[in-house]
């Protein structure tokens, strides 16, 4: 049963499909995206300042609080007739920011933003400014600067799997949590020509290092004056995350929640490495076809237990159900990183699981 | 005056060979392999136990390792590092049972093997698979826990198994090893004298060698020691010790199964013909990557997780990619064929006149092409400890006193080595860790 604001809705999204007939424009994937920090509960109860994304539920930022910050970042869909993505980003650091994502380019790109290093006190647009050779770059891609809107705009949006992170000083706000995944399929229930799927499941790699999260958190992090740690060299994460979470987290047990997977069922996994360390997805018990790397469809698909996950990179692959359910298949990071905090076991370890339908 | 010397050094090379094949069987660096060694069979009984192996820094460091029930007399041998590399066929149903005789503290033990559909009994359930438990924690009258891995390879190829229960430690502690499948027939096409590694007649190779990456951090096998098992912090791990098939350089150029190194049974000392195909069964068993390069040629990668890299299923390696370093994946296994006949040389690397007759697999258009270089006089240079004083395939010349010495048969050797030069050292002390050596030998030289 549709609820009268539902229908409501739908009648406004009726209506602006109209609007953007008449008008005769192409449709464009419209996100509203709130950055902020946020405190994040690791698997064992300890609390770690986070920077993240998270969606504008009234989408136009005038409200407060109608966002819930995530690490990682609320996944963002472009459809596959789109070609055009718009983020409006809000800023509530107390630092500058700005999106970048991994193979795709931005059309409104000013950038990158130059300062004079490190005391930041002036910037520049573009180009490395004339005849100054200490000027570094802060920010890939145009600014948005605290408590202010930013607009980015992607007018060739290309298919695959990607990942957005942040493009101002990406050593420290990517590992502080400003990462999400970001899809469009070729076509409907098809990742890329001839990549058809049944279900999907999303898996993010990453790490954190909760002393330099808090060293970020109090401002005591990089060039600054009674910094307690200077830079990332010495980072050693403590927590070893999948999607967030770290085993014996319940969303890791199933990582897919309830999905019934009949026999030849096609299960598209995107894995993600949003961390800063090299990661091997492995499932010992089932063999998957590797399709795609960063995007780009392979022309011949690759069959593996588990493969090398770097930084920044994305991988597509096809889990054939084997049998009708139920079953369960363990991922896990074949490196072996099955501790939280040093207790073990934890980590990223998971199973995929084929459910039972419910009996009515 | 050159061609006088090559002369008098072909003449030399037959009374060489013969003296230095019996000399050589004797000698640190010449041992005799053409296939893996390890236990053959579909039938394994493991048991998980403590022991000690040698490390080339001078160190001894406890493991966690599988050792091997003999079959016949039921008794149980040590552990070993790493785990026995259990050789079986496709098709055939493989069954292994394990048991728990680690110290209690260690818990319990479980293998997976990574692309076999595994049924597994008795024991306890845990995280991946059933577990043994250490008899400690068995009721008195409850005799020993066993737990029976039964799975039955469908394709040919390298594998890995490796602990399933509390894996950071275990696989850190030693528990690990190589599963090789054997094809059950002939590919079509195939010659049934010839060995391939897949079904499918781009698979055949001449030798085969065993490259099986693993890696220490010594620290943690001293807490262990110390049973201080709850200070075991892997996100402090920092290793210093690394091994190709559990020893580390120059231990590996040893003999397989040479008394003084018990617990470290696989040595790693790939030799050849020219002209021959070698594969390489590459593992990464532990955490890291390794970077590992084979000087000399080029390999063809032609598959990862046991399958040949098709384009569809019975088209072969076509999919097959050159290299000369692969790196090592945690958990994952590639199959690499490499080859050498000297074409990039330029020169007869057997010294040859023109109207000498061709050696076997030689490669024709060298023939009798003169070496380039002027040789430098016997004292204006220092030798490596592997130069045979003769820039030819098994030949020997002068060489100053202290010099060279330890390359019997006059091979070429080519270092095969991780790019991560740090890891060229056994805790800090050069040279140690991941170097090995293909010896290119003399096609008169036995190497099987």
């Amino acid at each position: 049963m549709f609820s009268k604001k539902m229908i409501r809705f739908q009648g406004f999204s009726l209506f602006l499909c109209l609007l953007a007939f008449m008008v005769g424009k192409t449709f464009a994937a419209e996100y509203w995206v709130q950055v902020d920090t946020a405190d994040m509960t690791m698997v064992d109860g300890k609390k770690v300042p986070v920077w993240g994304f998270g969606l504008d539920r009234d989408k136009n930022f005038l409200t407060t609080d109608d966002y819930t910050i995530s690490v990682p970042g609320p996944t963002l869909r472009v459809d596959p007739g789109d070609n055009t993505l718009i983020i409006h980003l809000k800023n509530n650091l107390s630092e500058p920011i700005s999106l970048n994502i991994l193979g795709q380019r931005l059309t409104n790109n000013s950038g990158p933003v130059w300062t004079n290093f490190p005391s930041d006190t002036q910037t520049w647009s573009g180009s490395r400014p004339a005849e100054n050779y200490t000027a570094r770059v802060r920010s890939f891609t145009h600014e948005t600067l605290p408590g202010e809107v930013g607009e980015y705009r992607w007018e060739s949006f290309r298919t695959g799997t990607f990942l957005l992170q942040s493009g101002t000083n990406p050593a420290k706000q990517v590992q502080m949590g400003m990462y999400l995944p970001i899809i469009k399929d070729a076509a409907q229930g098809s990742a890329y020509a001839d990549v058809p799927y049944d279900e999907e499941l999303i898996v993010v790699f990453h790490e954190v290092d909760p002393a330099i999260h808090r060293a970020i958190a109090a401002g005591t992090y990089g060039a600054v004056p009674d910094a307690t740690i200077g830079s990332s060299i010495g980072r050693a994460p403590k927590y070893f995350l999948i999607n967030g979470m770290s085993y014996p987290s319940e969303g890791l047990l199933p990582i897919n929640g309830k999905m019934i997977l009949l026999k030849g069922a096609r299960l598209l996994i995107r894995f993600l490495n949003a961390g800063l360390d090299t990661h091997v997805p492995q499932l010992s018990e089932s063999y998957i076809a590797l399709w795609a790397e960063d995007g780009n469809r392979y022309l011949y698909p690759r069959e593996t237990y588990g493969f090398e996950l770097d930084t920044g990179k994305t991988v597509d692959a096809i889990l054939v159900s084997p049998e009708g359910p139920p079953w369960k298949k363990h991922l896990y990071d074949a490196r072996l990183n099955l501790n939280n905090d040093g207790v073990s076991p934890g980590g990223m370890l998971s199973f995929i699981k084929s459910s039972l339908p419910d009996h009515r | 005056m050159r061609r006088k010397r090559m002369d008098r050094i072909k003449k030399q090379i037959h009374f060489w060979v013969v003296v230095l094949m019996g000399a050589g069987l004797l000698f640190f660096g010449t041992s005799v392999q053409g296939a893996i060694v390890g236990e053959s069979g579909s039938t394994f009984q493991l048991v998980a136990k403590s022991d000690v192996i040698a490390t080339s820094d001078g160190d001894s460091t406890l493991i966690w390792g599988f050792a091997i029930t003999d079959g016949v007399s039921g008794t149980t041998g040590r552990a070993q590092y790493p785990g026995p590399t259990l050789i079986v066929t496709e098709d055939v149903t493989v069954t292994i049972t394990l048991q728990n005789e680690l110290p209690y503290k260690a818990g319990n033990v479980s293998i997976v093997f990574p692309g076999q559909q595994v049924t597994a009994t008795g024991g306890v359930g845990g995280l991946l698979t059933q577990e043994a438990r250490p008899p400690e924690v068995l009721p008195s009258n409850a005799g020993v826990e066993q737990v029976v891995y039964t799975f039955t390879p469908t394709e040919p190829g390298t594998y890995v198994y490796r602990s399933g229960t509390r894996a950071d430690l275990q696989t850190e502690m030693g528990l690990f090893g190589a599963l090789i499948v054997r094809p059950a027939a002939t590919p079509t096409g195939g010659s049934p004298g010839k060995t391939y590694a897949y079904n499918h007649i781009d698979s055949q190779y001449d030798r085969e060698y065993l490259y099986l990456m693993s890696e220490m951090d010594p620290l943690i096998h001293r807490q262990v020691e110390l049973l201080q098992l709850g200070d075991v912090d892997f996100t402090r791990y920092f290793p210093t010790n690394w091994f190709i098939n559990g020893r580390n350089y120059p231990d590996l150029l040893a003999e397989n199964y040479v008394p003084w190194l018990p617990t470290q049974p696989y040595n790693c000392q790939p030799r050849m013909h020219p002209g021959e195909k070698v594969l390489i069964r590459f593992i990464g068993a532990g955490r890291d990557v390794h970077p590992m390069h084979f000087h000399g040629n080029d390999f063809e990668t032609i598959a990862v997780d046991g399958r040949l890299l098709s384009s569809e299923h019975g088209a072969g390696p076509d999919l097959a990619w050159q290299a000369t370093t692969i790196k090592s994946v945690p958990g994952q296994t590639a199959d690499l064929i490499w080859g050498w006949t000297g074409k990039e040389l330029g020169w007869d690397i057997y010294g040859h006149s023109p109207d000498d007759p061709l050696e076997p697999d030689e490669y024709a258009p060298n023939h009798g092409k003169p070496f380039p270089v002027v040789l430098p006089p016997r004292d204006a240079v220092t030798y490596g400890a592997f130069y045979s004083g003769s820039p030819f395939l098994g030949g020997e010349g002068e060489l100053p006193p202290g010099h060279g010495g330890l390359n019997a048969a006059g091979g070429y050797f080519y270092m095969w080595h991780s790019h991560t030069e740090k890891e060229l050292t056994s805790n800090d002390i050069w040279p140690g860790g991941l170097i090995s050596f293909m010896i290119v030998e003399h096609p008169d030289v036995p190497i099987d």
